[in-house]
């Protein structure tokens, strides 16, 4: 398994207390997951069951086009949860 | 004042009338509007450029006085759905001789529309500092009285308000100007409980009638064709605004773009000579909210909640948005919240545009370290990139023109050509107006909208971005989709405004004219249908392009600064790029899709089409 580094802005850094957070995971959906384990104040509001809420989605290493959730990863990749709503 | 009683037919939602204050007849009349024009126009920016295109002549200076300045209404505020408590300032910008269609919000809104009206008009200039007390109170229609404000006229809005309200009543609600529109600063605000119809500089339009503030009071309702309808529609707006598509703003607000456009390279810094900032971490909105916030504010009949106060220095509140966090830190290289949040306290008070004022800043302290520019300021400090102190000090310049205040009183487009040389390529505007805090370069949807945008560079008149962030569109790579959505963004956006609903609503409403043209047969008992919604949208969008072109714009203007253009744009690159050959291609792109001529102008047929229902001879009681 891939060893991914999650970034975490806005409402889930808030409710984590951290700026990223590393996980070993194949897929975003198993890093997700992984997630919701170190930080389960997210799961539910913000993951649920390695998916990102609609109000959230994730980007991969900066790269904003729509990622399949059984994407694979690679050591050293970098995913971003972002909030649907940009801007304002 | 004296004035003149005309009758109108009401219809639900709206009055069918708005009121005309002109000083040079002292007179005031209320002129009624056609069902026609209220059922194209909608409201708001809609109605507000409608009736600016009638009133203002064509090359109008906009501080003359018989230059046009409009509040309009639309037929939701006063209804029970939620963040419907708005209200549109139009008129020619002094900043940049184009459209400016600036929005506000609050008890104004609603006061205003219960003092009988859609619309107030104010034109002429009285001859010393006035109030004007619109009062609708138990009247079938308003009248309007004139007290002396040179007690109020040097004070901030805010004290305004305060002091207005104590002596004439709490069922008073004021839109006030601060010291900077007194001085006719180009980018002057209107203000009311602390929110700002900020950009364009309609605050010096106000200030040159010697108006320092409106006031208005009434309790006339609009009726509701279908109540109970519009009641279930309000409830359901309301649930879905708690949900989670708006808790960004409720919990952190507009504050927390600043990481997340950091960290896509699209955070302006140091006058856009970078999308990053090496500090954002300093101004983080986790550090700002929990630890600092002070209070969470609503508007008048809003559930999101989004306004989050902090403290000053001295202790006193300040409301921060990220257009002002952007613009008086990154974009001058300020990494300090504390100076921040003083300076854009400064702004409120001193009613100053606070992506304008950092904004030009930023271009002069850029022109300060290029060498066209003294930076001294009269303290002996230098207006340098990253000085707190020094952004405070031109602030407090701006309003009296004194020393470098002269020049920055400017703004940055005029700043620049009175530089001359290379100055202007490297003044951030568009049309004159100041970029917000979206760097072009990485977004290039979001390029297209700040270039075509009618009132200049404009983050609420085009929401392009969110096509960009949300991958619609290849951001570095922008092509005929990213016309696309930049036209579906500005038609939203036209709709939207013209309805009024706040914008971060845009979240919780999945069919935008579906929902509107339901909740508009409701309010309004006419019929609606979604197609002819975006055809009104689309209108609107064009009347404001009309305005332009009668105004002298030319397509030309489309465009962004030169210093943010290059020669090519490998996406591979890591530093975001924009080719001139791109924008054209956009720019393009976007004329085609809109129907427009293939270089910009609108159809002959077009123009002629929305003079002829401007044109149509007003309607006598």
């Amino acid at each position: 398994m891939a060893r991914v580094t999650i970034e975490l802005y806005g409402i889930p850094r808030l409710r984590a207390g951290v700026a990223s957070v590393t996980v070993r995971a194949a897929s975003v959906r198993e890093a997700l997951v992984a997630l919701g384990q170190q930080h389960p104040c997210l799961e539910g509001s913000i993951v649920c069951q390695g998916l990102p809420v609609p109000a959230y989605r994730v980007a991969l290493n900066g790269d904003l086009a729509p990622l399949p959730n059984a994407q694979t990863l690679r050591d050293g990749d970098v995913l971003l949860l972002l909030a649907t709503d940009a801007g304002g | 004042m004296f004035w003149v009683r005309v009758f109108a037919l009401s219809v639900p939602g709206y009055h069918g009338r708005y009121l005309r204050i002109d000083a040079q007849s002292a007179c005031a009349e209320c002129v009624p509007l056609r069902s026609a024009t209220l059922q194209r126009w909608i409201g708001g920016v809609g109605l507000g450029v409608r009736l600016l295109m009638l009133e203002n002549r064509p090359g109008i200076d906009p501080l003359a006085p018989d230059s046009a300045l409009i509040v309009a209404l639309s037929p939701l505020v006063g209804s029970p759905l939620t963040t419907s408590a708005k209200f549109a300032v139009v008129g020619k910008s002094p900043l940049t001789q184009r459209v400016c269609d600036a929005l506000s919000s609050s008890h104004f809104a609603l006061a205003a529309k219960r003092a009988g009206v859609d619309a107030l008009v104010i034109r002429g200039a009285w001859t010393r500092p006035v109030v004007l007390l619109i009062d609708g109170q138990d009247r079938d229609v308003p009248l309007v009285t004139l007290r002396d404000a040179r007690d109020l006229w040097g004070l901030p809005a805010a004290e305004t308000e305060t002091r207005l309200r104590a002596t004439l009543g709490p069922e008073w609600h004021i839109a006030a100007i601060g010291p900077a529109g007194e001085a006719l600063i180009p980018f002057a605000t209107i203000s009311h409980d602390g929110r700002h119809a900020g950009r364009g500089g309609l605050g010096a339009v106000l200030g040159s009638k010697r108006v320092k503030a409106l006031a208005v009071r009434g309790n006339r309702r609009t009726a509701l064709a279908d109540p109970a309808q519009v009641v279930r529609l309000a409830r359901d707006l309301s649930a879905r605004s708690f949900g989670p598509a708006t808790e960004k703003y409720r919990e952190l607000g507009t504050v927390a773009n600043l990481l997340v456009f950091n960290r896509l390279d699209a955070l302006p810094t140091r006058n856009f000579a970078s999308g990053q900032f090496e500090a954002a971490e300093a101004l983080a909105a986790v550090d700002l909210a929990p630890a600092r916030r002070l209070a969470r504010k609503s508007c008048a009949a809003c559930t999101i909640g989004c306004e989050h106060l902090y403290p000053s220095r001295d202790g006193s509140a300040v409301r921060l948005e990220y257009e002002s966090l952007f613009a008086l830190g990154p974009l001058c290289g300020v990494s300090d919240p504390t100076v921040v949040l003083e300076a854009a306290a400064l702004c409120d008070r001193l009613g100053l545009d606070t992506i304008s004022t950092g904004g030009t800043i930023a271009f002069a302290m850029e022109a300060a370290r290029r060498g066209w520019l003294d930076p001294g300021l009269p303290s002996g400090r230098r207006l340098v990139f990253g000085d707190g102190a020094a952004l405070l000090e031109a602030i407090g310049l701006i309003v009296t023109r004194n020393a470098l205040g002269a020049l920055l009183s400017l703004g940055c487009r005029r700043l620049a050509e009175t530089l001359g040389g290379a100055a202007p390529d490297h003044a951030m505007h568009v049309k004159g107006l100041e970029l917000p805090g979206y760097d072009p370069r990485a977004l290039h949807a979001m390029a297209l909208g700040l270039a075509v945008a009618a009132r200049g560079a404009d983050h609420n008149r085009s929401g392009a971005y969110e096509a960009d962030f949300a991958g619609q569109t290849h951001r570095r790579q922008g092509d005929h989709r990213s016309a696309a959505a930049a036209i579906d963004a500005e038609d939203r956006a036209a709709l939207i405004d013209s309805l009024i609903l706040c914008k971060f609503l845009r979240g919780t409403i999945p069919n935008l004219y579906q929902t509107a043209a339901v909740m508009l047969s409701a309010v309004t008992g006419w019929t609606f249908q979604p197609d002819d919604l975006l055809s009104r949208a689309r209108a609107i969008v064009d009347l404001r392009r009309a305005f332009n072109e009668r105004e002298g714009a030319t397509p030309a203007e489309d465009t962004l600064p030169p210093a943010l253009l290059s020669d090519t744009d490998d996406p591979t690159d890591p530093t975001p790029r924009l080719s001139r050959d791109r924008l054209h291609s956009l720019l393009a792109a976007y004329y085609q899709q809109r129907g427009w001529t293939p270089d910009g102008w609108l159809p002959a047929h077009r123009r002629a089409e929305l003079l002829a229902e401007i044109e149509e001879p007003p309607l006598r009681g």
